[in-house]
């Protein structure tokens, strides 16, 4: 998956955590960037199910 | 004579002593590395984010960490999510009205119940107030304060004096903070999960 397999939303920032070495406080770094959700495997999956569904319907219409 | 040559000499160091003993650190990090993070879980969805406009200062004293105290601000404006929408709607007058309440703080009073864990590591409950959107409520949680002394040059090259890392969980309620209470509870939890990383400066 594109931006690596998260779960969420998609977000329009990407986070870059950081450790300082001297204090050991961890720190986030905002960056923009559009990193895709799961709003996009979901349409994936809609895609597919659409495409099966037209498949089946037509394969059906021609062997009848 | 003698005796009066060791007065000064006794004099002197007990001087030396407090005032190497109490010093008042900055809290406002030129490296940016301070934080507020926070993490809400929801049913339909999670948050997390960060501000990183700390301000503020705290007195502390080694021999005396119980006596800790002082003001720490975080920029209501700092606040940052991975979302720029999401953001904009947490600026809004509905959640964290950043325009009518620019900072949030916390008032130190005091640390109870300290235990020392390492060498300049302390570990406790900090007493004061917390005043987000206006509204104050009664602080009690767990904090570490780490005292790295003589450290201040690792951080700022050239410079001589110490660091003092102040660290915490605390879970608070929105409702409790007057933000956007009881409504979209299935997307932005009422719990909100907050860890503090703070980085406090004292130049000798």
């Amino acid at each position: 998956m594109m931006g690596g397999a998260r779960a969420g939303f998609s977000n329009t920032s990407i986070v870059h955590v950081q450790m300082d070495e001297i204090t050991g406080i961890e720190s986030k770094r905002y960056e923009d960037g559009f990193v895709p959700g799961i709003e996009f495997v979901a349409i994936g999956f809609l895609g597919f199910a659409v495409t099966l569904g037209a498949a089946a319907f037509f394969e059906n219409k021609r062997q009848s | 004579m003698m005796k009066r040559i060791l007065g000064i000499i006794a004099g002197l160091s007990l001087a030396v002593n407090v005032l190497a003993g109490s010093a008042t650190f900055d809290f406002t990090d030129p490296s940016g590395v301070s934080n507020l993070s926070f993490d809400m879980t929801a049913p339909v969805e999670s948050i997390s984010g960060s501000a990183d406009g700390i301000s503020g200062s705290i007195d502390f004293d080694p021999a005396k960490p119980e006596a800790t105290n002082g003001t720490i601000s975080v920029a209501t404006s700092s606040l940052m999510v991975a979302k720029g929408k999401m953001r904009d709607h947490i600026m809004g007058s509905m959640w964290m009205d950043a325009k009518k309440y620019p900072e949030m703080k916390f008032e130190l009073s005091g640390v109870s119940g300290l235990k020392t864990t390492g060498d300049g590591v302390f570990k406790g409950q900090a007493n004061g107030t917390m005043t987000v959107k206006g509204v104050a409520k009664e602080l009690n949680t767990e904090v570490t304060i780490k005292h790295l002394a003589g450290k201040l040059g690792a951080k700022l090259p050239g410079k001589k004096g110490d660091l003092l890392v102040v660290t915490g969980t605390l879970i608070v309620n929105r409702d409790a903070f007057n933000i956007n209470v009881g409504q979209k509870l299935d997307k932005v939890a009422n719990d909100i999960h907050i860890r503090l990383n703070f980085i406090g400066y004292s130049e000798k």
